[in-house]
């Protein structure tokens, strides 16, 4: 599924003496199957961004189009569209209540009136999609769960709605670091094997570099920069101006290259840093 | 006698009536001395909230005792001084933030201590700037972002004047820049002679410490400096405890025939000591 947005402008509180405008004449466009990571410091737009996507948020002026469907537009079936659109939010297992992992996870697709045969069949697919064996987690209540777990189920709940597109904001924020590889190992897996567009919203460059393809950074509700992932960590400066820094190792080369070494920035992996510093630390010494 | 916290054979048992006592803490001994700064790693479950919520009478010892400067957590009639002395910071900072504007929520805690109100203003203002939030003084906090709020909660506490101050995860909702303004703001506390307990997940703020310990099942797995932490490459896999990426960088580089220091704290250090060394060849 394909997302634009189309100069997006988003108020808080219009009138009042907090007004904020959250985000400004914001435009940009999503492709089918993308792996995109959405940055920017605290307060920077990314939340009410997302909530505008999936049309939680009207924009105050703008549009956003699922497919050519203007979320914003209150004769179009947006109640089909926006169901494409699924949104973790931060901490979603403070959203859970039902008496099992099974009934939680039904909720949604319950509501969509499924057949009981296919409710069920599509909860058995979520809790294999997100690594969580039916057989042992179905009739557990929630609340004997993991933090790790209970967020994963909360993301089965979402995935059971069968969506396009996924939007994940700091989907790793307090989990243990188990927690945190098993989350983001499933969120890689339903990218590479159901093809799901991902939206990821996280304040941590090292995940970022680790997984998206393109990164948009925010800043004071505007766009500060975007494009392919080497090419938005290659430059420590213009990212510092968006308040972003590098992610660690890239950050280490750039410090380097400032102190006159010669050294790509634009690397993610340890070992390939390694290599590469080692290799100019022995020239110099030859 | 100098000011600590003593934990001795420390046990907790939450209550659970239909189950089997399950211990979240068990024969815990640890010792805070004034200035230091403690950090305490685990994965969930493991026992390390409990431990913080002891330190200040949040929570009952099951077995065993905690005191505070010689006060044991105990003792009802000493609770408030035990509360003033130790001050809390936790995870989530909508569960603590109680005022409708910013400065009145710091200024919570002085005014149930009947602090006059001149002494309240500065302390709140010393906070607020202390933390970067005094452009939001007189913001509504349920307004602001996840990251202000926390910033937020922990001026309530520091204008406390805390002798000993735990956080509880304080920055996993913070980004970067965030982060790095609570870092150094715990870290210059911690200058200033207040001791630091830091639960956390991050490697990378456990570098920061002088102390670590590790829980596992509400044992003590580990206790001693992060550069022994380094070193124990087997406890760490088993705790899930990844080397920050500078760490891991610098590991590589030393096997890679570079004679960088065992232990380097911070990813500046590791570019200071590479130039450094690069030269003196």
């Amino acid at each position: 599924m394909r997302i634009e947005a189309e100069h997006l402008t988003y108020i808080y509180g219009p009138g009042l003496p907090w007004e904020k405008r959250a985000l400004d004449d914001v435009s940009l466009q999503f492709e089918e199957g993308e792996f995109v990571g959405l940055v920017g410091e605290t307060g920077s737009g990314k939340s009410t961004l997302v909530q505008l996507l999936n049309g939680l948020l009207r924009p105050t002026s703008g549009r956003v189009l699922l497919d050519g469907v203007d979320l914003t537009d209150k004769k179009a079936p947006i109640w089909k569209a926006r169901l494409q659109v699924g949104l973790v939010f931060q901490f979603p297992e403070s959203q859970l209540f039902a008496e099992t992992v099974a009934e939680d996870i039904a909720f949604g697709p319950r509501n969509l009136g499924l057949s009981r045969q296919e409710v069920a069949k599509r909860v058995e697919e979520s809790l294999l999609k997100v690594g969580l064996e039916p057989a042992r987690f179905r009739q557990r209540s929630p609340f004997t769960l993991s933090g790790g777990e209970k967020r994963l189920v909360a993301i089965a709940g979402i995935l059971a709605m069968e969506p396009r597109v996924l939007i994940v904001d700091e989907v790793t924020a307090g989990l243990d670091p188990r927690g945190k590889r098993d989350i983001l190992t499933r969120i890689k897996l339903l990218h590479r094997n159901e093809r799901v567009t991902v939206i990821m919203v996280s304040h941590d460059m090292d995940e970022i570099a680790s997984l998206v393809e393109r990164v948009v950074v925010l800043k004071g509700g505007r766009i500060c920069r975007q494009g392919l992932t080497r090419e938005v960590f290659s430059d420590e400066e213009s990212l510092a101006g968006c308040g972003i820094q590098l992610p660690t190792i890239p950050h280490i080369l750039s410090s380097l290259v400032k102190a006159g070494w010669s050294l790509p920035v634009s690397i993610f992996d340890v070992r390939e840093a390694a290599r590469l510093i080692a290799q100019e630390y022995h020239d110099g010494i030859i | 006698m100098t000011p600590k916290i003593v934990l001795e054979g420390v046990s907790y048992c939450y209550p659970d009536p239909s189950a089997s006592p399950v211990y979240a803490l068990s024969s815990l001994t640890l010792e805070v001395k004034a200035g230091d700064f403690l950090c305490i790693l685990g994965p969930n479950g493991s026992g390390k909230s409990t431990l913080g919520r002891l330190f200040n009478a949040l929570l009952l010892p099951t077995e065993g005792s905690v005191q505070v400067d010689g006060m044991d957590t105990r003792n009802t009639a000493l609770l408030w001084t035990i509360r003033t002395r130790v001050g809390m910071v936790f995870q989530n900072p909508d569960n603590q933030i109680v005022g409708t504007i910013v400065e009145e929520d710091i200024a919570f805690g002085l005014e149930n201590l009947g602090i006059p109100p001149i002494e309240i203003r500065a302390r709140v203002d010393w906070a607020m700037d202390k933390v970067g939030i005094s452009s939001y003084a007189k913001h509504p906090p349920n307004l602001l972002s996840g990251g202000q709020k926390q910033r937020v909660a922990i001026a309530g506490v520091l204008a406390m004047k805390p002798s000993y101050i735990v956080l509880d995860e304080p920055t996993s909702l913070l980004d970067p820049n965030g982060r790095e303004e609570v870092l150094r703001t715990i870290q210059e506390l911690h200058g200033e002679g207040i001791a630091v307990v830091l639960i956390t997940h991050r490697m990378e703020e456990a570098m920061l410490a002088s102390r670590l310990l590790v829980l596992e099942k509400g044992e003590a797995a580990f206790l001693g400096d992060p550069a022994q932490l380094v070193e124990e490459d087997e406890l760490r896999r088993h705790a899930h405890l990844d080397l920050p990426p500078a760490i891991r960088l610098a590991q590589l580089l030393r096997e890679g025939g570079i004679p960088l220091p065992s232990f380097l704290s911070r990813p500046e250090e590791l570019t200071r000591t590479l130039c450094a060394l690069k030269r003196n060849t």
